[in-house]
């Protein structure tokens, strides 16, 4: 077997290459010519599989998972789940399980059908840093992905029906989903370089329709709290979306990719990094003026100074858009993210506690 | 084949204005010495596309006084003393001379091309500088860093070198309005192949291999630039084991340093083997391009087949 094939976007073979629908060995992409054209041409190197044995399930499965986003949408219901318990709201086990079940198999299959476009439009073959390794990398078939994100889909709507049935306004969240998902995030096979709405739209998916759609999937009812939880949410998700736009500011540019950080440029985008966290903390503090115990919000809002302060160094230092003071400044700043969310979970414990000894700490 | 004999007249003092002072001078010495191997891959290109020889000069001579403006540039940015053995034109002349000479050299080669009057042409070239001037602005930007790792070097030199080779491959396609965009698509791809292998072939000469034209060793390191071969033995190391390895003071302590003689050569040999992979798919796209020739237009693949060999490992 010849180790290298070269196939023609208008190729038959094409689809079965780049979908890897082929027996017995892999097609990874190694060269790309006008991607996304229809003058594209992809040259493949064929792997027999007995090349990935030593590919453990776990390496394929988890970035397919995407735990490391797993945050995103994990936190909201989090939140809600705690603040209904909190607000002694009503809500019945089984609906909470279906609609937990529900949104984060509708999460996996609308990830999974982003990195199968993401492959199949090339964008995996630009952005090599931030592509879904697994299907990159011919670990796990492209074809097998949109397999996987059907099902996902499937299960996602049986366990919505239910809901649906038992709480009608749902329905109204799901359609804003809906227009969101197919307007702004997989409109990108239609403009494969422009993703100023696409970001913009998974923040808003994940912040205030996440949160405000699942509690009236639990309870049929949404409170002011919830919303402007997830405003505030949407906020963080749009600097971590960002900050992963930033790493790859360099290959995004070059392959003329429109999002916000590359209109803003290098300098300017760093500055952007920099002014959404200084916004995520000062949401986040005006949040826990409203709903958290005076102590807490203090406390925490000093921590997060402390933690951003720490982090001068690696935002002075990072001078070059390729380098090894991206990778410190991007572990740094994702660091800080993580750690207003754990603030933001303690709140709820504290909460609790409040709850609890109120009396005492009031 | 040998690429040594210059038989292209590229630099001519008539086209230069003889008022300026020092001008032709520092072109004189500027052009002289180099082995002007990205005219002769236009020629070569060229000649086997039957492109006009008026067309071969006027490509041959715009890659070779871009190249030049880059190195008056580069020589300058690094703070480089010598060029080919001899005085770089900043320290002979002045900084601002060397700075208005390479400037010189791009103006003179728009108005070469404009005056050619192919806009893809022209459109192509301004493109190409481009990518040149972002990889030595990002090559830059690196200096002193020396945890980046190879993938990132691999993208400064792909707009730094490799826009350079594809250039030399595509660029008489253009001129002439090749009709085959399968054909420049291929050689593009091959122009990229060609910019890497001989980019991380000339790093390997820092290191005293393969190194034929005795060029100055662990140059790069001691300019604070961690090159591809520096970078590719670095990788999985420590911070504390790479600052050792990077302030070694010759190349027996570099050695030492990462761990003896046999590590090194263990090394050199597998950074062989991930380059030949790129020779494997270099002949797999030569292959393709055969397939796609007309029978006249064979010669071509007779002349790019040995370059690999040629850039990479050197043999003359």
């Amino acid at each position: 077997m010849d180790k290298f094939i070269t196939v023609k976007k208008d190729s038959p073979d094409f689809q079965r290459y780049i979908e890897n629908r082929v027996s017995n060995f892999r097609a990874v992409p190694v060269e790309s010519q006008n991607i996304n054209t229809e003058l594209e041409m992809v040259t493949f190197e064929l792997k027999e599989m007995s090349e990935f044995a030593s590919i453990s399930l776990k390496q394929k499965i988890v970035p397919l998972l995407k735990l490391n986003k797993f945050l995103y949408f994990f936190f909201p219901i989090f939140y809600v789940v705690a603040t209904s318990w909190l607000n002694s709201y009503v809500v019945d086990e089984v609906t909470l399980l279906l609609s937990w079940f529900s949104v984060t198999c509708l999460f996996l299959a609308v990830n999974l059908r982003a990195d199968y476009i993401d492959h199949m439009i090339g964008l995996d073959r630009i952005l090599k840093k931030t592509a879904t390794k697994p299907v990159s990398l011919g670990w796990v078939s492209a074809y097998r992905v949109k397999q996987m994100s059907y099902v996902f889909l499937g299960a996602s709507v049986a366990m919505g029906v239910p809901i649906v049935i038992a709480f009608p306004i749902v329905l109204s969240a799901m359609a804003c989903a809906t227009v969101i998902i197919f307007w702004a995030v997989l409109r990108q096979r239609h403009s494969f370089r422009s993703h100023l709405l696409g970001d913009f739209g998974w923040s808003l998916l994940l912040g205030p329709i996440l949160s405000v759609g699942f509690e009236l999937s639990i309870r049929g009812d949404s409170s002011t709290q919830t919303f402007l939880f997830g405003l505030v949410w949407g906020v963080v998700v749009f600097y971590r979306i960002q900050l992963q736009n930033f790493e790859v500011i360099m290959e995004a540019s070059v392959a003329k990719i429109k999002n916000g950080i590359t209109w803003l440029g290098f300098d300017k985008g760093k500055d952007l990094i920099l002014g959404l966290w200084v916004a995520c903390i000062l949401l986040f503090a005006a949040f826990h003026m409203i709903y958290s115990h005076w102590l807490y919000w203090i406390s925490t809002v000093i921590l997060c100074a402390i933690f951003t302060y720490r982090s001068r160094s690696t935002f002075q230092n990072l001078k070059s858009p390729v380098g090894s003071e991206m990778g410190l400044f991007i572990k740094d700043f994702h660091q800080l993210y993580v750690l207003l969310t754990v603030l933001w979970a303690v709140s709820i414990g504290f909460l609790f506690l409040v709850q609890m000894f109120g009396k005492v700490l009031v | 084949m040998i690429f040594a004999s210059q038989d292209l007249k590229i630099y001519s003092p008539q086209d230069f204005p003889a008022y300026l002072p020092k001008l032709n001078s520092l072109y004189d010495d500027l052009f002289s010495g180099g082995k002007g191997f990205r005219s002769q891959l236009v020629k070569w290109t060229s000649q086997s596309l039957s492109v006009p020889a008026e067309t071969q000069k006027l490509l041959a001579q715009t890659i070779e006084f871009i190249h030049n403006a880059s190195l008056l540039h580069d020589d300058l940015v690094d703070r480089s003393h010598l060029r080919r053995g001899k005085p770089a034109a900043w320290t002979k002349y002045t900084p601002e001379y060397a700075v208005l000479a390479g400037d010189y050299l791009l103006a003179r080669v728009m108005v070469n091309l404009s005056r050619f009057g192919n806009i893809d042409l022209v459109q192509y070239t301004a493109e190409m500088i481009s990518d040149l001037l972002e990889g030595e602005w990002l090559q830059d930007s690196v200096v002193g860093d020396f945890y980046i790792q190879l993938e990132q070097l691999d993208r400064i030199h792909e707009l730094k070198t490799s826009s350079l080779f594809k250039w030399c491959l595509k660029a008489p396609l253009v001129a002439s309005r090749y009709p085959n965009k399968t054909v420049t698509g291929l050689l593009e791809e091959m122009g990229s192949i060609l910019g890497q292998l001989f980019q991380r072939s000339d790093d390997l000469l820092d290191y005293d291999v393969r190194n034929a034209e005795n060029k100055a060793i662990l140059g790069d390191l001691k300019s604070k630039y961690l090159n591809s071969f520096g970078t590719f033995v670095c990788r999985g190391r420590s911070r504390d084991e790479i600052t050792k390895i990077v302030n070694s003071q010759s190349l027996g302590e570099f050695k030492l340093n990462l761990g003896g003689e046999a590590v090194f050569d263990a090394l050199l040999k597998e950074f062989d083997e991930i380059n030949s992979q790129k020779i494997k798919l270099y002949n797999h796209l030569l292959e393709k391009l055969r397939e796609q020739l007309q029978p006249s237009e064979l010669e071509l693949v007779k002349f790019l087949k040995p370059l690999p060999d040629l850039l990479y490992w050197r043999r003359k």
